[in-house]
């Protein structure tokens, strides 16, 4: 404990300190029980999404050709939403493999991705970014206005700050992925469905 | 306040892998009679005091991401998403000297009080001078309340414009119900209004949603403070979440070069609360206040015949009784993702109460700010303002300072409006902008900027800015007369040097040429540079007037009257570092430099000796190497070491001083141990011979306990 010389006044502002309690006691509201409170924050939502998406796509198993044994998820335009998977992606598997994040740019070649996450990119380089991954394994999600047939395979909508997402299920297979019916039946929109 | 103007900054942070944010607390599930049980407990303890209690903790945080970690698809699909502040920005893509200090870093700092936590931000200058006087400034002029720079808590100043600085004794808020504290350096003005001089500090509390259940913080020193605070977080539904805290804290004396106890020690228990509701998807309400009471020693000096016989000053212990009270009320409506107005009301009033003098301070103040994004390149916002401030002072003792009039009112009214324009998106951005501010003591003040921004690629940026910024003339500048010293004079008659308030003073000019680059190569590593050319005008300065003969208070003694006047101007030339590394997931460093080079000078005519030496009594090298490491999830190390420069105007020895803090979690309980100061067992920081109480501050080791219930 602390060695506090003693001032005269002491006790009458430990009195002053009750008060204070006292004043906020009083004025205590009948609190409730809490619920849990169903909002959070959109970067780590949107964390939790790609996890998921991960878990609902198959992918071929020549996609996991190298060495490491990782599974990459790509994170381009959107470092909130990397440093939020970072967090939670610890401990969790994909395809029986340990979850990798990758902050990327445009000049990094995306081969090694398993999926790709674009976020607020501007047009002409997110353009370019989907041309490139249409020759890898990359299941790409981005976070789509207007979605459509040259965008991504999965489209993420913020909808009156719900999360919501479509599907371009044509463009995964291609791609050689096969998206479960469970993805394809939670999703609001699904295109160039076989 | 962080939605001024619309901008609010989050960290670039590579950090938040480390550690994840913090959020509400996991289920509180107590009946009323329970919770009125902790709160009794909560009561007794702050009275046996030396508890004090706040709160947070990092498990919480950890059972929140593992939640949304494990939530499914379908779940996940019905989670209302928040993001933060509609143009909130990263800081690598603001053209400003940012530097933001989170939560976590507060907690990991060690530091008990808010000016400690400000020691880790580059280029700024922070000074105890005693144990309830700090000195804290941004790119010069280390006075004593730092009156270029402006400090606010939620969107409510707290820098006392009738003395133009910040009392931090009395700004000891719960360092645990702070979300983020943005410090700018440079001139902030354009946005928020005159004393935005060399820079703006904005704390920003948590929502009460993020202050859920209950928290208990007990911490005790071997030679500085001992303090306790407690707070409960509820909700009434799902729209309104409150907390309530109260905080206790007591500060033992510093003591002289020799060890001896000086007359400083204080305390302070205070209590708010915080509301925040949800009327609907549009409108949200903010309501907080504070409430609190203190006691601080000090002392006074006053001239008297005694004085006059010894040529010296009489000095007397005088000590004060603090008091303080603020409300706060804040609507916010919300158009669309592009659209929002808020409106804010506050009241403050703090008082002191010392031997010779009653001073009170009032302020109301009202704020309206309208913001809105036109097509998608110009995101405008525009407001206006009205603040009332009174202050009163009551002298009770002849021969100390006096006030001339001893009631003095302001009204000061302001409008603002700042457009960011995207030249190229992402690529360049140009923000213009302007405050105009008139008063009724100085006139109207234009304080315009103007800011360009480029980011070649997503790894560089690139920042310029011009701006003019003013400090406004104090109360206290204009009003109050003070002995400043006595001292024998040549034919054994003593002299008084006596400093008059100027009525007509004008205010402080600055343009200031800053340019800024930030680089982050990868997720580990960060590096930000800043730099600036600063030109002041009408820099307040002290004019001799001719001396004479007083009789009273006797024997007959010589008056050197002084006034304050605008005569000094001059230059500052600064650089300031920040460089983060993460050599990997557990450890991460912080570096930080800064450098300052000043000169000023007197306008010709002038008498001015004193301010010009003063004023510049700032350390022209300063830095900081701050390790964070995470020894397993439960353990955490810190340690910090820091240099600061000599003041060569105040024959201060520059020094070298380390911090060090282990902290261990278990379950809901967090036990920490803090070192502070540790290569010396006391240390002299600042020694202006302004006639205070100059302390040493003292090597101390304290030990925290924090508790969530």
């Amino acid at each position: 404990m602390i060695r506090v010389s003693k001032s005269p006044n002491a006790a009458k502002h430990r009195f002053c300190a009750a008060h204070i309690l006292l004043a906020i006691v009083v004025s205590l509201p009948g609190a409730t029980a809490s619920a849990q409170m169903r909002s959070a924050d959109e970067d780590q939502v949107k964390a939790a999404f790609l996890l998921n998406f991960g878990k609902f796509v198959e992918w071929p198993a020549t996609a996991f050709a190298d060495q490491t044994g990782l599974f990459r998820i790509c994170v381009s335009g959107a470092t909130d939403v990397a440093n939020a998977l970072g967090v939670l992606a610890i401990g969790q598997k994909l395809n029986g493999r340990a979850v990798s994040v990758m902050p990327i740019d445009h000049h990094q070649p995306l081969k090694q991705c398993h999926m790709l996450f674009i976020g607020n990119v501007p047009g002409k380089e997110r353009k370019s970014l989907l041309a490139e991954a249409k020759g890898t394994y990359a299941f790409t999600v981005a976070e789509e206005k207007d979605f459509t047939d040259e965008g991504s395979m999965l489209g993420l909508v913020n909808t009156d700050n719900r999360l919501s997402f479509e599907i371009n299920q044509q463009l995964a297979e291609e791609a050689g992925l096969k998206v479960s019916s469970k993805l394809l039946s939670l999703a609001k929109i699904v295109r160039g469905r076989r | 306040m962080c939605t001024r103007l619309g901008v609010s900054y989050r960290m670039f942070d590579a950090e938040s892998c480390l550690r994840p944010r913090k959020v509400e607390s996991p289920n509180f599930v107590k009946s009323l009679i329970l919770k009125g049980f902790t709160i009794a407990v909560l009561v007794s303890l702050v009275l046996s005091s030396r508890v004090v209690v706040a709160a947070p903790s990092g498990e919480q945080t950890d059972s929140k991401h593992q939640a949304i970690g494990d939530m499914s698809l379908e779940q996940l699909l019905d989670v209302k998403v928040t993001s933060a502040a509609k143009h909130e920005e990263r800081v690598s893509n603001t053209a400003a000297a940012i530097y933001v200090i989170s939560q976590d870093d507060i907690r990991r700092s060690g530091a008990t009080s808010l000016p400690e936590v400000l020691r880790t931000v580059p280029g700024l200058t922070v000074e105890r001078m005693n144990a309830s006087t700090w000195v804290v400034s941004a790119r010069g002029f280390a006075d004593q309340r730092g009156n270029k720079l402006l400090v606010l808590m939620d969107g409510r100043t707290l820098y006392d414009a009738f003395s133009s600085g910040v009392y931090w004794d009395i700004q000891n808020p719960l360092l645990d119900d702070i979300e983020r504290i943005e410090v700018i350096r440079g001139p902030g003005g354009a946005l928020w209004g005159a004393n935005a001089v060399n820079g703006v500090i904005n704390i920003i509390s948590k929502r009460a949603k993020d202050t859920q259940g209950a928290l208990i913080v007990a911490e005790a020193g071997i030679t500085d403070k001992g303090a306790g605070a407690a707070r409960y977080g509820g909700h009434i539904g799902d729209k309104v979440q409150y907390r309530l805290y109260s905080k206790y804290s007591r500060t033992t004396p510093l003591v002289d070069a020799f060890g001896k106890e000086q007359p400083d020690g204080w305390n302070l228990g205070r209590g708010g609360f915080r509301a925040d509701a949800q009327l609907n998807s549009r409108d949200s309400l903010t309501l907080q206040g504070d409430l609190l009471r203190g006691r601080e020693d000090g002392i006074d000096k006053a001239l008297d015949s005694a004085a006059v016989e010894l040529a010296a000053l009489t000095q007397f212990d005088s000590p004060s009784a603090l008091r303080g009270q603020n409300l706060l009320a804040r609507w916010t409506r919300t158009f669309s993702k592009s659209s929002d107005l808020s409106l804010q009301f506050y009241v403050d009033n703090t008082t002191r109460n010392s031997l010779t003098l009653d001073s009170d301070n009032r302020t109301y103040d009202l704020d309206f700010q309208m913001h809105r994004l036109y097509g998608s390149r110009n995101n405008i916002v525009w407001g206006s303002g009205f603040r009332f401030n009174r202050s009163l002072n009551h002298v009770l003792a002849s021969g100390a300072s006096s006030f001339n009039p001893d009631h003095y009112s302001t009204y000061l009214g302001n409008g603002f409006v700042q457009d960011e324009i995207s030249l190229f998106p992402d690529r360049l951005r140009l923000t213009v902008g302007t405050k105009i501010e008139g008063n009724n003591f100085s006139g109207a003040n234009v304080q315009p900027t103007a800011r360009v921004l480029w980011t070649p690629n997503q790894k560089n940026s690139l920042w310029a800015a011009v701006s003019r910024a003013v400090r406004t003339p104090s109360g206290l500048e204009r009003s109050r007369q003070a002995e400043v010293a006595a001292f024998p004079g040549d034919d054994g008659i003593t002299n008084v040097i006596r400093l008059n308030g100027n009525p007509n003073l004008r205010p402080e000019n600055l343009i200031a040429y800053e340019f800024g680059y930030r680089i982050q190569p990868n997720h580990k590593v960060s590096f930000d540079l800043a730099t600036f050319y600063n030109h002041y005008t009408n820099l307040r300065s002290e004019e001799n007037l001719t001396p004479f003969l007083e009789t009273v208070p006797g024997p007959t003694h010589l008056v050197i009257p002084a006034i304050y006047g605008n005569n000094l101007y001059g230059k500052s030339f600064g650089a300031e570092i920040a460089t983060t590394w993460m050599p990997t997931k557990a450890w991460k460093l912080l570096a930080t430099y800064s450098w300052l080079d000043m000169s000023l000078k007197a306008r010709a005519g002038s008498t001015d000796s004193r301010f010009i030496e003063d004023e510049t009594s700032t350390p022209r090298h300063q830095a900081s190497v701050h390790s964070s490491y995470n020894l397993t999830r439960q353990i955490e190390s810190d340690t910090s070491i820091r240099f600061v420069d000599r003041l060569v105007e105040q024959d201060t020895p520059g020094y070298t001083e380390l911090n060090s803090r282990l902290s261990w979690r278990v379950a809901q309980m967090e036990f920490s141990l803090v070192g502070q100061n540790l290569l010396r067992a006391r240390q002299l920081e600042y020694n202006q011979p302004d006639g205070n109480i100059h302390s040493w501050v003292r090597r101390n080791i304290y030990g925290q306990i924090r508790w969530a219930l």
